[in-house]
């Protein structure tokens, strides 16, 4: 790569069910300005603009024609990008490349979802392939409750695993103050949530939310001008699983999320992930995924992931402390979703996080997307170059 | 303007029917064709790497080559590979129609080793297992349109 590259500003709303107080660009806006805020920049101090959502969501397909106003693009480079649940990723990759091209200094990348705008199954069910299995989608809740029995069959994982995990995403949230589900769960209160499909409960998904993130990204001399604590983004992958007609996340073989991962060590000279990456801001729309996709993620070994939850590993004050916001299954604002584990890590390398910055000192974070457009996204942030 | 701002929030709605149609493709037209005259299912063979490629298609994806017309007729049997009941209320998303609850869906596999999601015949969840022998049950022929769903579900034939 050309340009080393680093965050220099993140912000983002205060993620909700329902916001009918703001339309789509005003959404948008809130995070550009705490975004903007947070570097001490404004608009003219932006070069380009990159943004995204997932567009079947709301229904409109080109809504960079309505944003410029919200996200400060007007008369500016950028694009938008739709690519399912890892569009805030795949953003901002857009916005690291851009930077790291050398063409642009500072680039602001934003994202968004407006999901009390439209139907999220029904919009999700609509990405699978329309004549062979688009007539049986079942959206995200199918694929996780397969996950689910799939983890469970093969490792001896029993629910109430499932639940540990959910109880500590819980326990981030209640201090994140931006979280979405803030619910003071005990371990019952998931296993007594409603089955949806089993062993898929209520409470083991993600919630339909709303809200917004952004990125000032800047090229390193940029960067050491605008901020004292610049987060390097030392490494960002792509790698994309087989056409969607035949997916399936538990079939054999090595899963995007097992290359994406293992290309991002092997790249960066980790052979440790659990040792020598600090805090983990995985994607997880489920916590069956959590907690099948420690071992793809080569934190742990194979079936190693439900003992653990049991040990509190992954706590925020544990050893190797996985989703200390809340993660994925507290707040799910889909098209920003992804771009929400870079704001979260970011603000842990740089000790921002405040009431839920872990215990163990960050020097490097990691964070994945994963979903739409059938790929994993991987990203590795640290504190100094 | 001094008047207080109104607290009241309007939402639009936008009743959206957007129709489509889709063009199947030789490959998988042909899949469609001879699951509509024949209740025949067929999956390609990719020259390379040798699998076979259900729904058959024109290029495999992993070894990038064109698969061609190295066509093979798979059994209408196979065994539940994993299954879940849907209880919760969904549309199928090209009609919009509520589905009927609650019902199976289940990944199978074919004897030839390809696999596909249907549904299954069994309704209760206690009565579905991982590896229980199943068949496809097909629409009538004069029913039968060149889709999936001219497969009416799988239907337990054995225990595992």
């Amino acid at each position: 790569m050309a340009e080393r590259v680093a965050i220099v500003g993140v912000g983002q709303t205060y993620h909700r069910s329902r916001r009918p107080d703001v339309n789509q660009v005003e959404l948008m806006n809130e995070a550009v300005r705490a975004a903007l805020d947070d570097a001490q920049l404004t608009l003219r101090d932006i070069d380009a603009v990159v943004m995204g959502n997932m567009e079947l969501f709301e229904g409109n397909y080109l809504v960079d024609m309505w944003a410029s106003d919200g996200i400060g693009s007007y008369l500016k480079p950028g694009m938008k990008i739709t690519t399912g649940g890892t569009t805030g990723a795949t953003v901002s990759c857009a916005a690291f490349n851009h930077a790291a091209s050398g063409l642009f200094d500072v680039v602001l990348a934003v994202a968004f979802e407006k999901q009390d705008e439209g139907d999220t199954t029904a919009g999700l069910n609509s990405v699978s392939d329309p004549l062979w299995r688009r007539w049986i989608a079942t959206g995200a809740m199918g694929a996780f409750a397969r996950v689910g029995r799939d983890y469970i069959r093969r490792t001896g994982c029993k629910e109430e695993h499932a639940a540990m995990l959910r109880v500590k995403a819980d326990k981030g949230a209640c201090r994140n103050p931006y979280a979405h589900l803030k619910l003071n769960l005990t371990i019952e209160d998931v296993m007594n949530s409603r089955m949806l499909m089993w062993p898929m409960r209520l409470l083991h998904m993600c919630p339909t939310s709303v809200g917004a993130a952004a990125l000032v990204v800047a090229s390193e001399k940029r960067a050491k001008q605008i901020t004292k604590k610049p987060v390097w983004v030392k490494d960002w992958v792509t790698v994309h699983e087989e056409s969607a007609t035949t997916w399936s996340m538990v079939r054999p073989g090595e899963t995007s999320l097992e290359k994406a991962s293992r290309l991002i060590y092997q790249r960066n000279g980790i052979t440790k992930p659990a040792e020598e990456i600090d805090v983990a801001e995985i994607y997880e729309p489920s916590i069956w995924g959590e907690l099948a996709w420690y071992e793809q993620y080569h934190f742990c070994e194979p079936g190693e992931g439900w003992r653990w939850a049991e040990k509190g590993v992954t706590d925020m004050e544990g050893e190797f402390p996985v989703n200390p916001s809340g993660g994925v299954v507290a707040t799910n604002p889909i098209g920003a979703t992804a771009m929400i584990r870079i704001v979260e890590a970011a603000l842990q390398v740089r000790g921002d996080a405040g009431e839920h910055q872990v215990s163990r000192p960050v020097r490097t974070a990691f964070t994945t997307a994963w979903g739409g457009s059938n790929w994993t996204v991987a990203t590795l942030l640290t504190k100094s170059l | 303007m001094t008047e207080k701002p109104s607290e009241e929030f309007l939402v639009m709605p936008i009743p959206l029917e957007l129709p489509f149609q889709w063009a199947a493709g030789p490959y998988l037209g042909r899949f469609f064709r001879e699951l509509r005259d024949n209740a025949r299912l067929l999956a390609n063979k990719c020259p390379q790497c040798g699998r076979l490629l259900f729904p058959p298609r024109q290029v495999c994806a992993q070894c990038h080559v064109k698969v061609g017309e190295d066509w093979v007729e798979l059994s209408d049997k196979g065994v539940v590979e994993d299954f879940t009941v849907v209880v919760e209320p969904m549309s199928d998303p090209s009609t919009g129609e509520r589905r009927t609850l609650p019902y199976p869906t289940a990944t199978i596999r074919l004897e030839e080793g390809v696999s596909l999601i249907h549904y299954l015949e069994e309704t209760d969840s206690a009565k579905i297992r991982e590896g229980l022998k199943v068949q496809a049950v097909f629409k009538p022929r004069e029913k039968r349109k060149g889709e999936m769903r001219d497969i009416l579900y799988f239907r337990i034939v054995e225990g595992p």
